[in-house]
């Protein structure tokens, strides 16, 4: 679902342990990824296209004053995504809960 | 033993979580009521956390119920603080994820295909920790039981230990 983003937004993300197979998950030659974040990328844990080094919550309200809501993902993938999360594990119970 | 915290303990109940496997796959599942009904170290990841965090929000909210979520490994690190518990008088419901391993650094090291170094650990008697320190302790081994203790520790005074005992290994093809 990330790789099919058509913008990706890092906003305070900074991953640390990431396992095999987490890291570089999108490709910034082929994917539009901003990062905003009050330090540098030192991890090396994935990269942008666009680095803004800046704290994460006046530059949310720069770039966001007077922008309206705009429908994203119309075809519902992270409702889909979510959904077949909750699918993958079990739920309920074997017993009563406490009265 | 998620399914079975989750599907027992009632909905205002507030909970932490370590750093580990069994934070990963809480993650995945675990369904909160309002925000930071579930809290977690997601800058450091500091294993050690969960316990803590635990007896400090049940301090602030003691009419809620409160929980938190070890691997055993880091439950060991701070084992100590149950000392903390007792002396504040305040009855989180600890639970430990008992694997007998580093579990999260044992898949780092096999998916990396090195050889297993330094992450597997004895099983421990948690529940008799708990008890040392004034609390309860229980050790459980199935839904059932985890179920009868989950119920036995909200209706006590006193702080629970309960150690939920699983294979080494159980994570694999689920986080
Ligand atoms: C203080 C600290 N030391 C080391 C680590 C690295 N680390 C992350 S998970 C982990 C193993 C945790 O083992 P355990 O508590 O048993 O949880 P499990 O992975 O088995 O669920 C370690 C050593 C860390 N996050 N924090
Ligand atoms: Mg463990």
């Amino acid at each position: 679902m990330v790789q099919k983003s058509d913008l990706i937004l890092g906003l305070g993300y900074d991953p640390i342990e990431m396992r095999p197979g987490w890291r570089n998950v999108w490709d910034p030659r082929v994917h539009r990824m901003i990062d905003i974040t009050p330090e540098a990328n030192t991890h090396y844990m994935h990269h942008d296209s666009l680095a803004l080094i800046s704290a994460l919550n006046p530059t949310l309200a720069a770039l966001t004053s007077g922008a309206g809501k705009t429908a994203t993902w119309p075809c519902g993938a992270p409702s889909a995504a979510q959904a077949a999360l909750i699918a993958a594990f079990p739920h309920g119970m074997t017993g009563a809960r406490p009265v | 033993m998620i399914a079975e915290c989750q599907a027992t303990l009632p909905a205002n109940t507030l909970a932490s979580a370590d750093s580990g496997a069994h934070r990963i796959l809480l993650s995945q599942m675990w369904t909160c009521a309002a925000p930071r009904d579930l809290i977690q170290s997601s800058g450091l990841c500091t294993m050690g956390c969960a316990v803590p965090m635990a007896i400090g929000r049940k301090l602030a909210s003691p009419d809620r119920p409160v929980v938190s979520f070890s691997g055993d490994a880091g439950f060991l690190m701070v084992a100590g603080d149950l000392a903390t518990a007792a002396e504040l008088g305040v009855a989180p419901i600890f639970v430990v994820f008992a694997d007998a391993s580093l579990a999260l650094i044992e898949l780092k090291q096999r998916q990396r295909q090195l050889s297993n170094a330094g992450v597997d650990m004895a099983r421990h008697d948690f529940a008799a920790i708990g008890r040392a320190f004034g609390g309860n302790g229980i050790t459980v081994r199935n839904r059932a039981e985890l179920n009868k203790a989950l119920r036995e520790a909200l209706a006590s005074d006193r702080f629970t230990v309960i150690s939920a005992e699983i294979e080494p290994g159980g994570y694999d093809g689920r986080i």
